[in-house]
């Protein structure tokens, strides 16, 4: 919260300057239904810490968060300056004709440019925490139990349902060759020989998105998984080979426990790939060479970026989460989430007397005035004073 | 046929070649706008004159020397901005590589307005090309000698398969709204702002809006009539008060403003004569339709000083107006000129609540010998900025970051907040691809010990680690 000062020139040396953290005012936060707590609270920590008043919009599909939210939470806060709302998309159009002073939303990029569309209109500032199709490189060079271990994880955490996981492999036939085997044995290490009845492993969200996935796991061929069972929302931690770049699982964030695997025949032809496509919200690239992954890193964009692992590096906050082009603008966690619900107001405050100074600068001009206003603007530290 | 089509292509395929990241390449286009601004400085000065009768005083200060010195601080700093950013590590993460990368976003769109027609086109420009971005400028086509000076000259300094001006009115600029961009930057007004957002909500382009607003001022009784109606002159008829910072409206008490008046009347003398139409000093409105929106704005209330108008040198005399009521023209939009109203408020209080009635102005001012007067309004208002006892002397410092809030813009720049706004900050983590054994903590099957383990893993304490 604190002022943070400001580096003067040579003819505001007696002034005090400084920018001032102040809360926007009203704060819209609408959040999804995947991590329903966290991405609702942890923008929610940062709207309050900047001071502002806040508005909630939890996901209504996800109804057993969304009862917590909207009947327990507000006991814990200050109801004059918190309120839940509830209501799907209708609903939601509605909300967004109201003014705002802040509007945070997670959620879809469909979605997400209505939310900014709707934002224009009063001139709303906004962040949009939005998602695409996460790539991850496999190179040749690496482990390929190390790689199955902690792609896998990743990719099945909380069944697929993140807007970080690993959406889709890229790597050569060789690799794949013995990537598939090594996937194989960690899903039965983490999940046992029936995944359906594995105390770790997520079901999907609803019979949408259940639907959705289920005509997924058409695409290519099963390599391993591929199991689904309707009355339990499960999809079977599946990964699926011989994928065609058009094919629906190509053209579509997965959001769900299936794994693509296209072959690329080059580091260079990955990143081709990768950059003929919309920039992700995470990118991943997994090699036993630096070189390898900085070059992955380098020739490409992405909200964020891993070497040899999945997304560890949003549990460090020390590091912005947010994406970039499609996949979003903005960014929180951390302090980062304060400035992001603060307004940045530089203010400088001039003593009142001490007029002479400032004569300098009237008409009418001389070369003399310009010269001396020239070079005492243009300065940063002052001999003379 | 889509006249931009070819260049926005030619632009997004240089980019993707990786031309514009070398930190060389950067600092040879900043290099280049440099010697722009000083091989051409007659130039540019006779087309500031033309355009807006602007002295050389004003120009040198105004617009020449505060490009110039973001130049100078971008090329002294562009190494430093450019570096990867190391973060603090939690415990899970100790023995990885950490930080921010700061990247270009690609294709970056300027959309300059007339009121500072270099300044206002060229330190944006400054940052993103500082970042590394490729440029496409469109430059106001109401501000005439500059644009022209701006498509036929600038281009030559810069290289130009990474650089683009492109010409146009609302039509124009609306057919090049429908492309996609990845960054959009736009000085301009708020009507025009709520446009450019929408388009780029379309293909979720990011955005900076430096808008306007109605920037109060507020005089308290505690100060020096003279002291206060210098600076307050000043900073309202610079550029014939053309300037989205400038104080648009006076409030204080009755007494204050009997005090106020001849101050102001003398210190308009001392500045541009007792003929201010023939003042080498004072400039004239851009064109007719702003001078027209002008005159009409002369009869609200009284005119206490000035008042006169020639529409044949589209001149506007320094003018005040008392007696104004808050339903009026005058009040109801942002003046833009050199006409400043006072109206009357009976306490500091009365004040911040007329303030806090209207829209989140870009800057706000409060002259007060007592520095508690002073920080109540900073302290019980808002603004994009404040500047207490002066006018808007805090945005020639490129070590603030200048941007509006509310109504008056989203964003800032200047100086490092240029360089920023048009990066991407990319989160990374570089870690270690063998030492696959302390990951294994995080695997299924779970335990409750294995998560304890892992929560004090994540926790973000910057750990000097007796463990390890």
């Amino acid at each position: 919260m604190k002022d943070e000062p400001g580096s003067t020139n040579l003819f505001m040396k007696l002034d005090s300057v400084f920018i001032r953290k102040e809360p926007f005012g009203l704060v819209l936060i609408i959040a999804p239904w995947n991590y329903p707590v966290n991405l609702v609270l942890v923008p929610l920590v940062g709207a309050l810490a900047a001071g502002n008043c806040v508005v909630l919009k939890p996901s209504e599909i996800s109804q057993g968060t969304e009862k917590v939210l909207a009947e327990v939470l507000p006991q814990y806060l200050d109801q004059s300056c918190f309120a839940v709302v509830l209501g799907g998309p209708q609903e939601t159009g509605q909300l967004l004709e109201h003014k705002f002073d802040y509007i945070f939303f997670t959620g879809s990029p469909r979605v997400g440019r209505i939310v900014m569309t709707a934002a224009a209109k009063h001139l709303t500032p906004v962040t949009l925490e939005l998602g695409g199709k996460n790539p991850c490189y496999v190179d040749d060079n690496c482990d390929p139990q190390t790689v199955a271990n902690r792609v896998a994880w990743f990719r099945y955490f909380n069944a697929g349902q993140t807007c970080v996981a690993p959406d889709y492999v890229l790597c050569s036939p060789e690799m794949q060759e013995r990537l598939l085997p090594a996937l194989q044995s960690t899903i039965t290490r983490f999940y046992g020989d029936d995944p359906q009845s594995s105390p770790n492993l997520g079901r999907i969200i609803n019979q949408k998105q259940f639907q959705r996935l289920r005509a997924l796991l058409g695409c290519g061929h099963v390599a391993i998984g591929g199991q689904s069972d309707e009355s339990d929302r499960y999809i079977a931690p599946t990964v699926l080979v011989d994928v065609q770049e058009t094919e629906p699982v190509m053209q579509e964030e997965i959001f769900g426990p299936i794994l693509p695997i296209v072959n690329v025949r080059s580091v260079d032809e990955a990143i081709e790939f990768i950059n003929r496509r919309e920039k992700p919200l995470a990118l991943y690239a997994f090699s036993n060479s630096s070189q390898v992954v900085n070059q992955v890193l380098e020739r490409t964009s992405s909200g964020g970026f891993a070497g040899n692992d999945g997304f560890l590096y949003v549990s460090l906050l020390s590091v912005p989460l947010g994406g970039v082009g499609h996949s979003g603008m903005g960014r929180y966690h951390g302090k980062f989430t304060f400035d992001t619900f603060s307004h940045h107001r530089t203010c400088m405050l001039t003593p009142s007397g001490l007029e002479k100074l400032k004569e300098i600068r009237y008409p009418p001009y001389t070369n003399w005035n310009q010269q001396l206003l020239r070079w005492g603007m243009g300065s940063n530290s002052c001999t003379l004073l």
